[in-house]
């Protein structure tokens, strides 16, 4: 009885896990889903996209990203201005306090600049990123196809 | 039919025409230059233009060489990790819903940012979604002609730190086999709404739609 009960208890831990990658905590903060996408080797720029959760009474915000992978990180937004697609940096990302930062292709991204020999599917790599209040922690990014529009 | 109808008939006909040429205009240029030649639905595309361009295989490619095959153009740039792919991306699943029909279709990848994008670069590029999709480059001054041509707009801008990026249209062009624009595509647009118009396309010149 007791094996049947363990066994319950490992499978419903087991399904509270979301899918893909790691789920990194920090505080009230919880990351999910970091992923990347694959470019030639000789690239320049990458994206990676990633879900912030904050469970706190308090926003946070990103004051510093760093990746091994690349010379800088950066936060960015594409826009749709008509039919002009324009995209720029933004200034610090902000996680509201009891809500979520979400980003998907076509919005807010982290630009990779200065990449060291492209981002190959299946690869994975480091995202240090530093908030104002939980403090730095380290996010497993995981390069999924090039044409991924989510976590692989 | 009576002469006035038939004169009624070719006067919607040109108004159509004109509403279509300044909506295609107007979308391709808000608060940037005006696109130079009005891209005319009732015409070839780009017809009596004079650019030049290369292929990923290095190959020129004239406006001579729009029409003979069914063409989807998505214009973009190489440096550009999170729109472009989503672009490429919806042209790669669009052709893979078409199954062996989609072989008639001619995808093309236009770069707005010929500086960086060589031919070489664009081959690798477009072979990460389908190999496919062909990569269209060219000298800076051919390829801008050669937007302007087709009501593509493009504007370098400078990013802090050195660099830069590229604002550009957004639109994928669908044109026929004898080189008309038939179509545009958006890629917020359900994807079998993309294939029935890839569908007219393959349809063929005289076919409605
Ligand atoms: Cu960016």
């Amino acid at each position: 009885m007791k094996s049947i009960l363990t066994a319950g208890a490992v499978l419903l831990a087991a399904c509270a896990l979301p899918a893909t990658a790691e789920t990194v905590r920090a505080g009230d903060l919880s990351i999910e889903q970091a992923w990347a996408r694959a470019t030639i080797p000789s690239a320049q720029t990458g994206a990676v996209y990633l879900t912030i959760r904050n469970g706190g009474a308090q926003p946070d915000r990103i004051v510093a990203l760093e990746a091994p992978v690349a010379g800088h990180a950066t936060p960015h937004e594409t826009k749709q201005d008509g039919d002009v697609l324009r995209m720029a940096e933004t200034g610090p990302l902000s996680i509201p306090a009891g809500g979520a930062l979400e980003m998907k292709p076509g919005g807010t991204h982290i630009m990779l600049m200065d990449l060291k020999g492209g981002l190959k599917p299946g690869q994975s790599f480091p995202l240090t990123v530093t908030f104002e209040r939980a403090g730095t922690l380290a996010v497993p990014v995981t390069v999924g196809r090039a044409g991924a529009m989510g976590p692989e | 039919m009576t002469l006035r109808h038939l004169r009624l008939i070719l006067w919607s006909a040109v108004g159509v025409a004109l509403v279509a040429g300044s909506v295609l205009l107007w979308r391709a240029s808000p608060g940037g230059p005006v696109p130079a030649t009005r891209p005319d639905p009732g015409r070839p595309l780009a017809e009596g233009s004079r650019w030049q361009l290369l292929d990923e295989r290095n190959q020129p490619f004239t406006p001579a060489d729009l029409p003979g095959r069914p063409t989807v153009m998505v214009f973009g740039f190489t440096q550009c990790p999170d729109v472009c792919p989503t672009s490429l991306s919806y042209v790669a699943n669009l052709l893979r819903s078409l199954g062996p029909r989609g072989e008639a279709i001619r995808p093309l990848f236009l770069t707005v940012d010929p500086e960086r994008d060589t031919p070489a670069v664009m081959a690798d590029y477009t072979d990460l979604f389908d190999p496919r999709i062909h990569g269209v480059t060219g000298a800076p001054d051919q390829m801008a002609a050669a937007l302007k041509s087709l009501g593509i707009f493009s504007r370098k801008v400078p990013q802090d730190g050195g660099g830069y990026t590229m604002d550009h249209s957004a639109t994928i062009l669908l044109l026929d086999s004898s080189g008309r624009l038939r179509s545009t595509l958006d890629i917020h647009e359900e994807a079998e709404a993309a294939v029935r118009k890839v569908e007219r396309l393959l349809a063929g010149p005289g076919a409605p739609g």
